[in-house]
This record gives C-alpha cells, structure tokens and sequence, in this order.
C-alpha cells in the first residue's frame, strides 16, 4: 500500500539524489543547501516551493507542462509522481548520455532483496537484465525483504 | 532532473565533430558555434556542444561515476 505524503516531500525524494549532482559536479547547489534538502526528504519535512522551483528549474520545465496538461496545480501530487514514475525515464533515454549515468537517472521499480548496516540495503531490478543496487533507505527506514519499492540513483524512493 | 554532467573533448575531426569522453563511455557531438578545443571540459544538450565548464566539474562527476560503479552490480 503506498503511504499518504506531501508532495513537497515525495518531491525531495526523488529530487535529493539530482542536489548532490547539482552540488558535487555543477556547484548550484552547496553542501549546505543538499544536506537541507535531504533532511527534508528523511524527516518528512517540505521546504519552500519557490527556493525548490529555482535549484531544480530544468525540472519545473516539464512538471509545469504536465501541470497545465493535466490541468493541475504544479505542485498536485499526482503532477509531480506522474512526472517522475511516468515521463522521466523517456527523457533521459532521449539523450544522449552515458549509460551509466542514465541508468542511475532513471527511476526503477524493483525488490528488496537484503538490507545492509548502515541504513542500507540490496535492490534487484530489470533493465534489460536483470540488476542489483546498493542503495540508502533513508526514506522508508522501516522497509522490509520482499516489498517493490522505487529506486532513484543511490535511493529508496518510496515503497510501491 | 540534472542533464548536466560534463564531458572532455578529446577529439575534433575536420567537420566539428568532437569526442568525449565521460569517464566510462565515448560520445560524439557537434560544435555549431563557440571556440572549443581538446583538452575542454564542456557541457552538451541534443547531442551539440554548449558550453565550456570548470575542470573541477568533470572531477565531481568522476568521483560521482566511481561512487556509482562501487553500487551497481550488473
């Protein structure tokens, strides 16, 4: 059963893991600012929509497209899961990237297969094979062996 | 999300086309216009290059690809 969530923070869910990228390789983020928002993703806790607009502007781009198709507010649950479960991944596979890089873009529905020290645990999923992630569950701490959760990059999203 | 990650040119052949290289994989794409040479740290979006970025960047992004490749197991 998938849990009732603000939509602040099931965006930071998925957005968090792109800070560190927007942080470590573009330095549009600070430290600072990713450890805000990944906070806000573990302790439930929504940050402001404008300052959120602004860091991930690319984002807003397609979410406020969706938003006007589905004639729904930006910020509408259903807006910002049905741009990061739905049209997401073909994005990415529009592009020309490395593999590598799109394959940890990309969100993916997979099993829990093993949880591991340190907040932790093994994720398989298929992409063209079958594969396994290591992954955080820093957001569904209380996931469980067996439960089909959503992953993006090095993250848990959410349970499915 | 981010699309942003930066590539070295490591190749421009005699019609504008560079290579670059991400670290694991090759790719190729146009210059249309700007002063880009091998040894460049650039951005690229729809398969052209677009922007010239800080060598600190790609040494993010290869510390993010190492961070990747310890996680991922095909």
């Amino acid at each position: 059963m998938t849990e009732a969530i603000n939509p602040v923070v099931y965006f930071l869910r998925y957005a968090s893991p792109c800070s560190h990228i927007l942080c470590s390789v573009r330095s549009e983020v600070s430290k600072e600012e990713f450890d805000k928002i990944e906070q806000g993703a573990i302790k439930g806790e929504p940050l402001d929509k404008a300052y959120l607009e602004k860091v991930f502007f690319r984002a807003f781009n397609r979410i406020s497209k969706i938003a006007e198709e589905l004639g729904k507010d930006k910020w509408d649950l259903e807006v910002i899961k049905e741009y990061f479960t739905v049209r997401h991944n073909p994005v990415l596979d529009a592009t020309d990237y490395p593999n590598s890089f799109k394959e940890q873009c990309k969100v993916f529905v997979g099993t829990v297969k093993e949880l591991l020290e340190n907040n932790e645990a093994i994720v398989e999923y298929e992409n063209k094979t079958t594969k396994k992630r290591r992954v955080k569950t820093l957001y569904v701490p209380d996931i469980k062996p067996g439960e089909k959760v959503r992953i993006h990059w090095s993250y848990i999203a959410e349970r499915v | 999300m981010c699309l942003t990650i930066p590539g070295k040119i490591i190749e421009i052949n005699n019609v504008g086309i560079a290579t670059l290289d991400y670290g694991s994989e090759k790719r190729q794409a146009k210059i249309v216009e700007g002063d880009f040479k091998v040894g460049d740290f650039v951005l690229v979006q729809a398969k052209v290059v677009v922007e010239k970025v800080p060598e600190e960047q790609m040494i993010g992004w290869l510390e993010v690809l190492k961070n990747i490749q310890e996680r991922q197991n095909d």
